[in-house]
């Protein structure tokens, strides 16, 4: 297998082309997306090649956006939306929770959505407390949705791929401070499957799910903590609809230890969910210290670079948490 | 009941002790203060007496054990006499100590969880159920007394067990016990070893005392840029030195001096002299410039190397030079020297002359800046005058930490102490 | 407009067909035999029967809440709309969907909707597959006048008509959503007045008309098949009963209700068809006991159906 090495964005784009090269009925649709490239640039160069026609720009109009992505899919075509910030899914809800979502289940199996709702998320750019946030708890308690949360360029290209070719409404939340940091990225064709964990790193002592930008965060802190002999395993789930709980139950078993990471606010987020699916599993048996949780304070992200800095858990806050259980 | 003989902690900061050599073996009989064993602390040995009468009914810890302060290590007892395990003697003093509680003060909580209930984690309580381990007899040793499945897996070993496991790198949580009610013993450590044993090559020995000590030093001493000048001494003088000064010293200390404890003294003047530059010692946050010429002298022993200080060198005469390094060495050897005396060097003066090595490259004794290594002392031909004579030669080996000292500063101070050696008389 | 006798009778049909259907679902509802919640649409029958005939067999619709009429009017087959009232696994949502959710994807009926404005986006992105698959069909998208108010209304609107997507947005004007009249919710006279605003031409008729609904509807559906872009159709009409289930009736009087049953599109449409010699009373009395039949064989094939299995529950969340 030939490698490249790409930013987190290209491989965004790349898996956008190569589905639009694929099958015709692929097509994007967002604010901004054409001549302009995307807020973020992702999706340069893409209007050139495959015209207005598959590239759409729309208006602002998130709710639109979101519905009518969802009546092209039942009706056959397989949309890709953009949503420029995950903070505007807002907007969009009704026609992703009450229709989207909904549809296949209430009309008894008949119908498909096969639409993708991309959305960068996250805090780091110093953006305040409306074009930072995590809400990707919300969507996975949504029934009907799948929800994706990719950390490096090979998981994000291999997943939109899947993602682009599920016949569900799958809500794809980009890890936006990671849009520029480069990966390997296999040249030839390749799909990620939905619900299946990549363990970043091996460990012994003590297991990290994280999820997004904590994944980094978490291989650094691993690295620390490493030098003074503590063996961190960490766990990305990749989608957290469908979750791989196999994987994370086979290492709480190895390690007897969890903490789970992420930058969501941690009251009502991802990790509690996590837990519970770890104290109701075999795991349990195995659980040597109590589940900690290291996640967002429970505030809007704030404006201050250094106080949006301490609002989400940083290297140190991951390393600390270990230590206090190991 | 049996005595238990635990490792003692010998110093403020000491933490665990090496096990050097066991004098008894259990079934020996033992009189109250008897030498019973030596045991080995960063680089001092200290030999450590019985604290009771009786017969040696346990070692549980083997030589070359390494063994955390307040652990035991033995017990001694009448003979006949069982062992209990160490969790079960901590548990019989907390059960006593929360009885006595009881008996003076208002009810209390107990060590316990609320309601009685025991407070482990969930690996824990599965491994008590499965091994039928009452959870009320295992002590504690996670966050807040909490049992966590390291305490229970400990509980179902001995003591002994315990610690081979722990050495050998065995999981006890992977060993079937054979002993009574299911306890690990010793044995089912050792079969343990021996399957994982047939799977490696040569056994492992943890890096301990002294060793480890050593392999730390060593390893941050690397780290320094080192250089290495290289220098041949005419000894003549040296030579008729020595002679000249043996009988009278030898009268009066009962040793001779040695061409070593000469160098000491031809170092400790041209430390002094060079005091701005070599007697100085680099720390992290700068150059110390020492203001007493503290010269070591590395002494070989069969397990490691220990660098004992003469104090003050420059103050001292050649007799005093050499009745000290005397007394040092025999420490040395004998695992004496107290922490004071290993500590505060400037300097380092190293002699592998005995072995017949001519030069080398010896390592800087961190935080020191120079270390002075002395080859062999041997007569060679050399041309003088245009004649070739023969000359008592030896080569000497400075080498030097390149942050601190300068190439030619280091060259100036060696051809300083060449100056010295070859003209006696400037020492007087 | 000429049209032929079969499809004059066959929207006759249709009228009674809906107004049989909703008056057993009233009756079964206050039996307890349908549960829930349901909208009944009558007094509206030519709103939803005229509009569709306008539709080729293939082309789409988005409905309502208040959806059961342009359901039949899409041909749906009432015994499977029955069942599915009553939570049957012959039902055409396997029992999961009911009144609110009753979808037909193969004849084009892209389902209710339980949310009110909740289809505007859906039938747009459905006009978007027939533009960029040049498939020739168009969309119809129904809703009330009380969904007009919702922010969807206004988005869908306007991406509709920039990109001249063919679909016709239907607007079922009963003057009422839920308690609120249109005079008090609303700040233009006519819903389609609401066209202006997305430069798309917006045309109001008697919606107890299914003549005029049809032709009205006709003209918007030609424009958006040629790609000329959307419209609205609006039709004025009444909705007898109550909002749903719940309704006491508060917000309006008898004697407003007496009047409009007064104008029953049912019977006007049964008048025209005897005054202009499409059919006799006596025929127009076996139609309507033929009508009748239909929806007691819908109750009997309804009442024949299971409920669906437990087995069933977790399926078809995902595909």
């Amino acid at each position: 297998m030939t490698m490249a090495l790409i930013t987190y964005k290209e491989a965004v784009r790349q898996a956008m082309q190569e589905e639009m090269r694929r099958d015709e009925n692929v097509f994007l649709l967002g604010e901004d997306v054409g001549v302009y490239g995307g807020a973020f640039g992702v999706s340069l160069g893409m209007l050139e090649e495959f015209g207005e026609e598959r590239v759409r720009d729309t208006p602002i109009s998130e709710g639109v956006i979101a519905g009518a992505a969802a009546g092209a899919a039942v009706t056959g075509l397989r949309p890709i939306a953009e949503i420029m910030f995950s903070d505007f899914i807002t907007i969009a809800m009704d026609s992703l929770v009450n229709q989207a979502a909904k549809m296949r289940y209430m009309f008894g199996g008949k119908a498909k959505v096969p639409m993708v709702l991309r959305m960068p998320g996250g805090s780091g750019t110093g953006a305040a407390a409306q074009h930072s946030q995590s809400l990707e708890a919300w969507l996975v308690h949504v029934p009907g949705l799948k929800v994706v949360m990719p950390s490096t360029p090979y998981d994000v290209k291999g997943l939109l791929k899947t993602a682009i070719r599920d016949d569900n409404p799958v809500v794809f939340i980009e890890t936006k401070t990671v849009y520029n940091k480069k990966g390997e990225v296999p040249e030839e064709d390749y799909v990620i499957p939905f619900g299946a964990a990549d363990v970043k790193r091996i460990g012994r002592d003590v297991t990290v799910l994280a999820t997004g930008v904590m994944v980094h965060r978490s291989l650094e802190a691993a690295e620390i903590l490493a030098k003074e002999g503590i063996d961190v395993e960490v766990i990305d789930p990749r989608t957290l609809v469908p979750f791989d709980k196999e994987t994370l139950v086979k290492s709480v078993i190895k390690t007897g230890k969890l903490i789970i990471v992420h930058e969501a606010c941690k009251r009502g987020g991802f990790g509690g969910e996590v837990a519970a699916e770890v104290m109701e599993s075999e795991a349990f048996d195995y659980l040597d210290a109590p589940i900690k949780r290291v996640a967002g304070k429970n505030i809007p992200i704030p404006y201050c670079m250094e106080l949006e800095k301490s609002a989400v858990p940083q290297v140190d806050d991951i390393v600390n948490a270990v230590r206090e259980i190991v | 009941m049996a005595t238990e003989l635990l490792m003692p902690k010998l110093g403020m900061t000491m933490e665990e002790g090496t096990i050097v050599t066991w004098f008894k073996k259990v079934g020996d009989s033992v009189a109250e203060g008897e030498i019973l064993l030596e045991i080995l602390t960063d680089k001092v040995n200290m030999e450590v007496e019985a604290p009771a009468a009786g017969q040696v009914l346990a070692i549980i810890a083997a030589e070359g054990d390494i063994v955390e302060v307040n652990k035991p290590i033995a017990y001694i007892g009448q003979p006949g006499e069982k062992v209990e395990s160490h969790a079960a003697q901590i548990l019989k003093t907390e059960e006593q100590h929360t009885a006595q509680v009881a008996a003076t003060a208002a009810p209390v909580q107990s060590a316990e969880g609320i309601g009685g209930k025991v407070k482990a984690s969930p690996a824990a309580k599965r491994i008590a159920r499965e091994e039928e381990i009452d959870l009320h007899a295992v002590s504690p040793s996670g966050p807040g007394g909490r049992i966590i499945a390291v305490d229970v897996t400990n509980y179902k070993a001995s003591p002994l067990a315990q610690k081979i496991a722990q050495d050998k790198g065995v999981d006890l949580a992977e060993v079937a016990g054979t002993g009574i009610g299911g306890k690990i013993v010793k044995a089912d450590v050792e079969s343990a070893v021996a399957k994982l044993g047939s799977k490696t090559k040569g056994a492992r020995k943890p890096l301990a005392g002294m060793r480890k000590v050593i392999a730390d030093h060593m390893a941050d001493a690397w780290a320094a840029p080192h250089v290495t000048h290289n220098m041949e001494v005419d000894m003549s003088g040296m030579v008729e030195l020595r002679k000249k000064l043996i009988p009278g010293i030898e009268k009066r200390t009962g040793v001779k001096p040695s061409y070593n404890d000469l160098i000491i003294k031809v170092v400790a003047k041209a430390l002094r002299e060079y005091q701005q530059v070599i007697n100085a010692r680099l720390h992290s946050d700068g150059l110390e410039i020492c203001d007493e010429v503290n010269v070591g002298m590395a002494v070989a022993l069969p397990n490691g190397l220990v660098v004992p200080v003469i104090k003050n060198a420059d103050t001292l005469s050649i007799e005093e030079i050499t009745k000290r390094a005397k007394e040092l060495a025999m420490q040395a050897k004998e695992g004496k020297l107290l922490p004071d005396e290993m500590s505060g060097g400037t300097f380092t003066v190293t002699n592998l002359g005995m072995y017949g090595i001519d030069t080398f490259t010896p390592i800087v004794n961190a935080p020191e800046v120079c270390i002075l290594g002395v080859g062999q002392l041997q007569d060679k031909v050399v041309a003088k005058d245009g004649e070739m004579i023969i000359q008592p030669r030896m080569s000497l080996s400075l080498s030097f930490d390149h942050r601190a000292v300068d190439g030619a500063q280091a060259a100036e101070f060696l051809r300083r102490i060449k100056e010295l050696l070859e003209d006696y008389l400037q020492l007087i | 407009m000429k049209l032929s006798k079969e499809t004059l009778i066959s929207w006759y049909k249709k009228m009674l067909h809906t107004r049989f259907f909703e008056a057993q679902v009233d009756a079964f509802f206050a039996k307890g035999m349908i549960h829930g919640t349901t909208h009944l649409s009558i007094g509206q029958e030519a709103f939803a029967i005229g509009s569709t005939a306008a539709l080729y067999a293939d082309d789409l619709i988005t409905s309502t809440h208040r959806g059961h009429g342009e359901c039949i009017g899409k041909d749906a087959d009432l015994n499977r709309m029955m069942a599915e009232l009553m939570g049957k696994s012959n039902g055409y949502c396997k029992g999961k969907g009911g009144s609110m959710h009753i979808a037909d994807l193969e004849k084009g009926n892209l389902g209710a909707n339980g949310v009110v404005g909740g289809g505007f986006a859906i039938a747009v992105g459905a006009a978007l597959t027939q533009q960029m698959k040049k498939t020739g069909k168009v969309v119809l998208c129904f809703f009330g006048d009380g969904a007009s108010n919702e922010g969807s209304f206004h988005e869908a609107l306007n991406l509709a008509s920039i990109w001249k997507l063919p679909v016709v947005f239907m607007c079922t004007n009963n003057h009422y959503g839920m308690s609120m009249s249109v005079a008090r919710s609303t700040a233009v006279a006519n819903i389609a007045d609401r066209a202006a605003s997305y430069e798309m031409p917006g045309i109001t008729v008697d919606g107890n008309d299914p003549i005029k609904v049809y032709e009205a509807t006709l003209a918007a559906v030609e424009r958006a098949r040629s790609g000329e872009g959307p419209s609205i159709v609006e039709g004025i009409t009444y909705r007898w009963l109550g909002h749903s289930k719940s309704d006491a009736n508060r917000y309006r009087t008898k004697e407003e209700i007496e009047a409009w049953k007064d104008r029953c599109p049912i019977k006007a449409f049964e008048k025209y068809l005897i005054k202009n010699n499409v059919i006799s009373q006596q025929e127009s009395d076996e139609i309507t006991a033929g009508a009748k039949d239909d929806i007691a064989r819908a109750v009997e094939f309804a009442q024949q159906g299971s409920y669906p299995g437990i087995e069933t529950l977790e399926e078809d969340v995902y595909a």
